[in-house]
């Protein structure tokens, strides 16, 4: 074998190398010399929401990978690219969200902030250091926008769904007597209540038993006990994914099989799967019905069904209502910085935010506030979807669509048989 | 609705039982409140969910690998770091808790903070009697404590290694004096309550779900329990678990279901104001 000497190996392979970088595929030449704008997030990577925040996070970064792949976008003539910067809050935003908002904004002076639970933590430090802030998750009563006027939020609010959700109870299930568990130290579970309450006084639907768990709380059977005490026909469940679920794997556990189980916590096939555990979830799933935002996997715009499928190849779970938000959410961080012309000015970028119309290429079906712009009150409104569970298939399908306009359901549309069209 | 309450309780006490029996003999023997027994229950849970679904084993061989994993990290925890504190009983209580967040944080860092579900056969299963239903795991959990507890009591009252163990919490120095072997029994007692620890793993994880700060909040239940019954006391601790069990579940149907921690912690202050040293204590007797 005929031997080469170290200098030609060393010239073979800067020759090769040289080759590979000019052969490489490149990003546009426009973004090349484009500059960074960093977009800061307080998610709840861990903790008893993280069932939220990674996906959230995810989806966020795959809406920034779609700009910047077309080489970023353009303020005042210069070409940026967004980077996004996410901090853990561990789902306690009241001491670790507050450092993270100090880091975000006070430090890395990032011109916009995102944020996802425990808005009212911040309400002081918006006030010393104001910014755009885009919540994309708390959805609570009374609202959060309540809180600041920077505050955005990038979702519809609770009234937007809860209601519905005891109408269908009333006209579709034809139930009249409602049991409500809820999580007693989680406000988005107590905005749930107080609007299952009004909405059953509207409807004349009767709420024959009101138990809220503490903080904690791991073993569920004397408030399930105490729910079904008064013989209800239908269980309201409040709270997040991690408050449902539990509970609604220990009614199935204590023989409770036979009641439609309602919840409003955009739970996934994923998420069943892994927090009530398989093949259980499949049964415990099968009377559930959860009403909240639209899912990608149920839209009918070809945008969304793509957003769809590229999240399930990529992170093999479902997407639920709230990363189809995230996605969007620096479409309109990108939209908010063209319209102001600027990526520092914060000021600007807000009073942008507040009259910027729908933009381009989102896929969660904005219902636009009059004029065309995108937020109404400084909240930005989609249907709402209610979802039942397709056991055959093992996932959900749509079974009711509407719009609230107050305490009126709108724009409703049934689906009869589901899972059969699904 | 009192058969139910009943059942209730008895499922929870058996809980509160099994945990506080784990907490109690270590207790006995080393008097540090063992505050990483929440933590060696979470990584037990986490192997046995290992096993079970990324290894594929049957459950039972997950089960038992999560309890020698359990009875392993609760050894170490003696060997690594409450071994130097037996001396200094102030130090004790900072070192456990620094243990649990060591040992939180290890299963948070490998597995991350999700809520996972460890999935029994027989999860789905419910059985009636008479009136109330109870599921399958809390039978489990009735069954495990109580076939736990006669094991410990026979090991404790039966064997040499048990008698050991109570001459060394009723007096380590004289015990040390007749030619016991200290360490041993510091090391065999830490490995049974880390097997304890993997018995709460294996009855609790199903009822609710793993993940890293699972037994955190039950353990504040067990310490309850560990008082109540007379610090170190066994037998103490597993008839006060029932009895909390009870109290909670007839305090939540009958009282308010949102105060249902709150009766435990306020028969805990009557007990400190009222008897100090526990329900069961017999001061000449740990371990028994």
């Amino acid at each position: 074998m005929r031997r080469v000497s170290n200098d030609r190996l060393t010239i073979l392979a800067g020759t090769a190398l040289a080759a590979a970088l000019l052969l490489a595929p490149s990003t546009p030449s426009r973004a090349d010399d484009a500059k960074t704008v960093t977009v800061g997030a307080i998610l709840p990577i861990t903790g008893f929401l993280s069932t939220l925040g990674p996906p959230e996070r995810d989806a966020m970064q795959m809406g920034i990978e779609d700009i910047n792949k077309v080489g970023g976008f353009e303020v005042g003539g210069q070409r940026y690219t967004l980077k996004l910067k996410v901090l853990d809050d561990e789902s306690n935003p009241a001491t670790v969200g507050v450092t993270a908002y100090r880091q975000l904004v006070d430090v890395d002076k990032v011109p916009v902030l995102v944020i996802a639970a425990g808005t009212r933590n911040y309400q002081a430090l918006f006030r010393r250091s104001p910014l755009p802030v885009l919540n994309i998750l708390d959805s609570t009563y009374p609202s959060i926008l309540d809180v600041d006027k920077h505050v955005f939020l990038l979702r519809s609010d609770t009234p937007a769904y809860v209601p519905g959700t005891v109408w269908y109870l009333k006209n579709v299930l034809k139930k009249e007597r409602i049991a409500f568990i809820g999580a007693g130290a989680d406000p988005y579970s107590a905005g749930i209540e107080t609007w299952v309450k009004k909405a059953a006084e509207e409807y004349g639907v009767k709420i024959v038993s009101v138990v809220n768990y503490p903080l904690n709380t791991t073993n569920f059977a004397p408030f399930i006990q105490a729910a079904m005490a008064e013989k209800p026909d239908a269980i309201y469940l409040g709270g997040v994914t991690q408050e449902v679920l539990p509970v609604a794997k220990q009614l199935f556990q204590s023989g409770i099989r036979d009641l439609p189980v309602v919840h409003n916590s955009g739970v996934t096939p994923t998420q069943a799967k892994q927090i009530i555990g398989d093949p259980l979830y499949n049964d415990v799933m099968a009377n559930n019905y959860d009403f909240a935002g639209t899912l990608p996997e149920t839209s009918d715009n070809p945008a969304t069904k793509k957003f769809y499928k590229d999240f399930v190849t990529r992170f093999n779970q479902y997407p639920s209502d709230l990363t189809m938000w995230a996605y969007d959410t620096p479409f309109v961080l990108v939209g908010a910085m063209q319209k102001a012309g600027t990526v520092t000015d914060r000021d600007k970028i807000y009073q942008a935010m507040l009259g910027m119309p729908v933009p381009a290429n989102t896929i969660s079906g904005w219902i636009p506030a009059d004029g065309g712009k995108l937020f109404h009150d400084r909240d930005a409104q989609t249907m709402s979807e209610g979802i039942g569970w397709c056991s055959d298939k093992k996932t959900i399908a749509p079974v009711f669509l509407y719009f609230m306009d107050g305490l009126k359901v709108t724009r409703e549309k049934v689906v009869a048989d589901a899972c059969k069209d699904h | 609705m009192l058969i139910q309450a009943a059942v209730n309780g008895v499922v929870l006490g058996s809980l509160f039982a099994l945990l506080a029996v784990g907490l109690t003999l270590t207790y006995g023997v080393m008097e540090v409140p063992n505050f990483a027994q929440a933590g060696v229950i979470t990584l037990s849970a986490y192997a046995m969910l290992w096993l079970n679904q990324t290894a594929a084993c049957p459950f039972w061989i997950a089960a038992l690998g999560g309890l020698v994993v359990g009875g392993v990290v609760s050894v170490l925890t003696e060997r690594i770091a409450y071994r130097f504190v037996r001396t200094r009983p102030l130090a004790a209580p900072v070192v456990a808790l620094g243990l649990l967040l060591i040992l939180d944080n290890t299963a948070l860092i490998l597995f991350g903070g999700d809520h996972v579900s460890l999935s029994p056969p027989y999860a789905g299963d419910v059985i009636y009697v008479g009136s109330a239903s109870v599921p399958a795991v809390g039978v489990a959990l009735i069954g495990t404590t109580a076939v736990a507890l006669l094991a410990l009591w026979l090991f404790l009252q039966r064997t040499k290694t048990g008698r050991a163990i109570r001459a060394v919490s009723q007096n380590a120095e004289a015990a040390a004096i007749l030619g016991i072997r200290l360490e041993r029994q510091y090391i065999v007692s830490f490995f049974i309550s880390g097997i304890l620890a993997g018995l709460v793993a294996f009855a609790y994880g199903p009822m609710y779900a793993v993940y890293p700060y699972m037994a955190d909040a039950i353990l504040l239940n067990a310490f309850v329990v560990v008082v109540l019954g007379g610090l170190g006391n066994v037998a103490g601790a597993a008839v006060c678990g029932l009895l909390l069990g009870l109290l909670e579940s007839f305090g939540a149907i009958y009282v308010s279901a949102a105060y249902q921690n709150l009766f435990g912690f306020a028969v805990l202050l009557l007990m400190i104001v009222l008897r100090p040293a526990g329900l069961f204590t017999n001061r000449s007797r740990r371990v028994a």
